[in-house]
């Protein structure tokens, strides 16, 4: 009788355990393409940006019998012959591959005067004769420093945190470890602070204005309601740059504000409201307004109008009824929209640079002239890498304080 | 009757400008009493008591608390306990959090506060469950929490606008008989606004019957259900026949009417038209088979079809076009087919001759 019974539990089993793996299966197919899509056009890149960061791999390539070598010195004492063979031997088969000029601006992070050191040798290493530890004292008596190995020693290695310490203005002193760079050459921490502030001031006015906005749109009847919005979505169908563009047709001295205002005879001289600060909070608080009004709309609408009725009838004054039960069921909504509007504005980058002043640049400009213009993406991907873990952080935050995690998405 | 406690006088109101949804109300409403709205949707029973509550403002007339105008104090002062609809619980708060809410926004002491919660909790038998958010609660569950937190502040009124709506049919009348207990017990002034004539006749005191803007009668249950004032409370409340015909004559409050079927019956004249056109209403247990050679009122109907419900069988029939319906004991339906011609009887004082609109 039991065994008969344990029989059909194992069979029950079975066929449980074979509908759910085909269940599985379909899901596993209807989600792959999205899983592929994902992996190729967002981990992929992202991963690929981030090694850019510290990795950097140029002189190993250019030398790397070389650089196997300088893992195995102790950088005690110089090297001996062998060495400073190898030094002729790779430098001159570098400089007839090509590969030594980006291994001498390696070497040159790790210490300066390396970069012409490197391609002086490369240059005249094929015609130089054993002992090779005189033959390079020749070429430049630098050879000759214990400095100059240790730079290579560094420069041989795959991993840098050369680009990640420049994009928080540190520098590495070999003698003494980290330290801050000169002030006069400090540019990146104080970018840093420019794009916090300008992004915490958007959010602050985004949602001074997206609250009362959401919430009369939450409010209104259904016609009225569709009308705001509309009115709310109606940015988005305009391009960016338009938008932008048109602040500045806006804003400007000659532009329509100014002109009213004087007209009006508010102001006696046109006021420099474009390319600065001013310019730069109106367009952005623009663009991201609808990101703070949505999340809060679709909080605010399904909240029951019962409720401000209910603390009423207990005795709550109209204001006591939205401070201590309207509002603290919007928290959700306005901590999502904070959020959005506040990572969207750390990554504003065209923006500020049409309608900004020179101080109003954010970090996102350097990234993208480093990226675009100097190619160099090492300290492009530290920055956007110093950028990511400002986010990581915020982001916990966040949700920790203004709930974002109880947004329920869908 | 004593003072009233609430006065509707002369109350008016309308959204559009046009329509009243709510014509010339007067209401008088006792201490202690447990008086419920009934009507159709759009019958003017929730305005009534959302201008009763504070949130509509009557377009005509006042309306008195304990004989003072209540035209200038806004909701929160109104000392109105509301149970709404869908509970109207704040979600963002514990059960313990919401039963304070009317007390905290009163400033009341701390400790007093404690003991009226702890009462309260005891009172709808939620003990044990002061932690929990209302989401994590039973439907019956979040109306107790919303009937205890509407009467912790001890309210000169408690409001209820369809309270029970959302609860399943078994757990409805569980929480109808609980509600009334609850009434029994405290004593509170109760004003109940429901479409459901059942929820209306098992709780109240007294019942007002709404349409189109207007009470049709107000009464106490039982009055409302054997004396219907008109054919429409007459139809609203319980199940009723309505035989059209003609007042012939009246003696001694009874008339003699002659249906449309060309029969002749004798029936309370409570309110028939002025050209004497009628509906003589008649409760299905009222009617009966005659029995042979009775006297008195007869009718003549034929058997569309008997039902069986268990406890009684249910008779429809027809006389002439007129349908007609009623219940018999078990044993007294044999033998009553479909076709079939019977003679039904009633007694004069359960027959009432109301106006004539269906």
């Amino acid at each position: 009788m039991s065994a008969a019974a344990a029989t059909m539990h194992a069979e029950l089993g079975r066929k449980l355990r074979r509908a759910n793996r085909s269940r599985q299966l379909v899901a596993l197919t209807l989600l792959a393409p999205a899983l592929l899509l994902m992996l190729a056009a967002f981990v992929w890149p992202i991963a690929a940006l981030l090694t850019n960061a510290v990795h950097a791999p140029e002189f190993r390539t250019a030398a790397p019998k070389l650089s196997a070598w300088l893992q195995d010195w102790d950088g005690q004492a110089l090297p001996d012959e062998a060495g400073h063979a190898l030094v002729a031997e790779e430098f001159a088969a570098a400089f007839a591959a090509r590969t030594l000029p980006r291994a001498s601006t390696r070497l040159n992070y790790e210490r300066s005067g390396m970069r012409s050191l490197a391609m002086k040798t490369g240059r005249q290493a094929p015609r130089l004769k054993p002992p090779y530890s005189e033959a390079l004292r020749v070429v430049d008596p630098a050879w000759g420093e214990l400095d100059t190995w240790r730079a290579m020693k560094r420069a041989s290695i795959l991993v840098t945190d050369r680009f990640v310490l420049q994009a928080l203005d540190l520098e590495r002193d070999f003698d003494a470890g980290i330290r801050p760079v000169p002030p006069e050459s400090r540019v990146y921490i104080d970018r840093l602070q420019v794009t916090f502030w300008i992004s915490i001031v958007v959010t602050l006015l985004c949602a001074a204005i997206g609250y009362p906005m959401a919430y009369v749109m939450a409010m209104a009847s259904k016609g009225w309601g569709r009308v705001l919005f509309i009115l709310v979505l109606l940015p988005f169908w305009i391009s960016l740059l338009v938008r932008t563009a048109a602040w500045v047709v806006l804003l400007q001295k000659e532009g329509i504000l100014n002109g009213a205002m004087l007209a009006l005879g508010l102001i006696d001289a046109p006021k420099q409201l474009i390319f600065n600060r001013i310019g730069v909070y109106v367009a952005m608080v623009h663009i991201l307004l609808p990101f703070m009004v949505l999340p809060l709309y679709s909080v605010m609408k399904s909240i029951p109008r019962d409720h401000a009725r209910a603390a009423e009838s207990l005795g709550a004054t109209p204001v006591s009824a939205f401070l201590t039960v309207y509002f603290p069921q919007t928290v959700p909504g306005l901590g999502a929209g904070c959020l959005l509007a506040f990572i969207l504005s750390i990554g504003f980058y065209v923006t500020p640079s049409l309608v900004g002043g020179s101080g109003d640049q954010m970090i996102s400009s350097l990234i993208a002239e480093f990226a675009l213009g100097t190619a160099n993406w090492g300290l492009a991907s530290a920055l956007a890498l110093v950028l990511l873990c400002c986010v990581a952080i915020v982001y916990p935050v966040f949700g920790r304080y203004a709930g974002a995690r109880n947004l329920r998405l869908g | 009757m004593t003072e009233p406690l609430v006065s509707f006088r002369g109350v008016e109101k309308t959204y559009d400008g046009r329509v009243n949804v709510v014509q010339s109300l007067n209401l008088d409403i006792a201490r202690g009493e447990f008086l419920t709205l009934l009507g159709p949707s759009g019958s003017g029973k929730t305005t009534t008591l959302m201008m009763l509550a504070g949130f509509e403002a009557p377009t005509a007339g006042e309306i008195l608390l304990g004989g003072r105008s209540l035209a200038a104090v806004p909701a929160h002062k109104r000392s109105m306990g509301m149970v709404f609809q869908n509970y109207a619980l704040f979600p963002h708060m514990t059960v313990a959090d919401n039963l304070a809410y009317p007390l905290r926004r009163r400033g009341v002491a701390k400790p007093e506060i404690a003991a009226a919660l702890k009462r309260a909790v005891e009172m709808v038998k939620l003990t044990g469950l002061e932690a929990r958010y209302p989401a994590q609660l039973s439907g019956g569950q979040q109306q107790r929490v919303a009937v205890a937190r509407a009467l912790i502040f001890q309210p000169d009124v408690v409001l209820m606008d369809e309270p029970l709506g959302a609860l399943d049919k078994n757990l409805r009348e569980q929480m109808q008989l609980e509600l009334k207990h609850l009434h029994d017990q405290l004593g509170a002034t109760i004003v109940y606004v429901t479409h459901d004539q059942s929820e209306a006749l098992t709780m109240s005191n007294r019942v007002a019957v709404f349409h189109e803007g207007m009470v049709q009668q107000l009464d106490t249950p039982e009055a409302m259900y054997e004396r219907p004032a008109n054919s429409f409370v007459a139809n609203f409340i319980g199940e009723n026949n309505a035989l059209p015909g003609r007042v012939e004559g009246t003696a001694d409050g009874l008339c003699t009417v002659r249906l449309d079927t060309g029969e002749a019956v004798r029936a309370v004249a409570v309110n028939p038209a002025g050209n004497g056109r009628t509906l003589v209403s008649i409760r299905p247990e009222r009617l009966r088979l005659a029995r042979d050679g009775e006297q008195g009122n007869r009718l003549t109907a034929h058997v569309r079809e008997t039902i069986y419900f268990g406890d009684h069988v249910r008779l429809h029939l027809d006389a002439g076009a007129t349908p007609l319906m009623l219940k018999l004991p078990l044993g007294e339906a044999a033998g009553l087919n479909a076709g079939i011609q019977v003679m039904l009887a009633c007694a004069p004082e359960h027959c009432r001759a109301l106006d004539p609109v269906a």
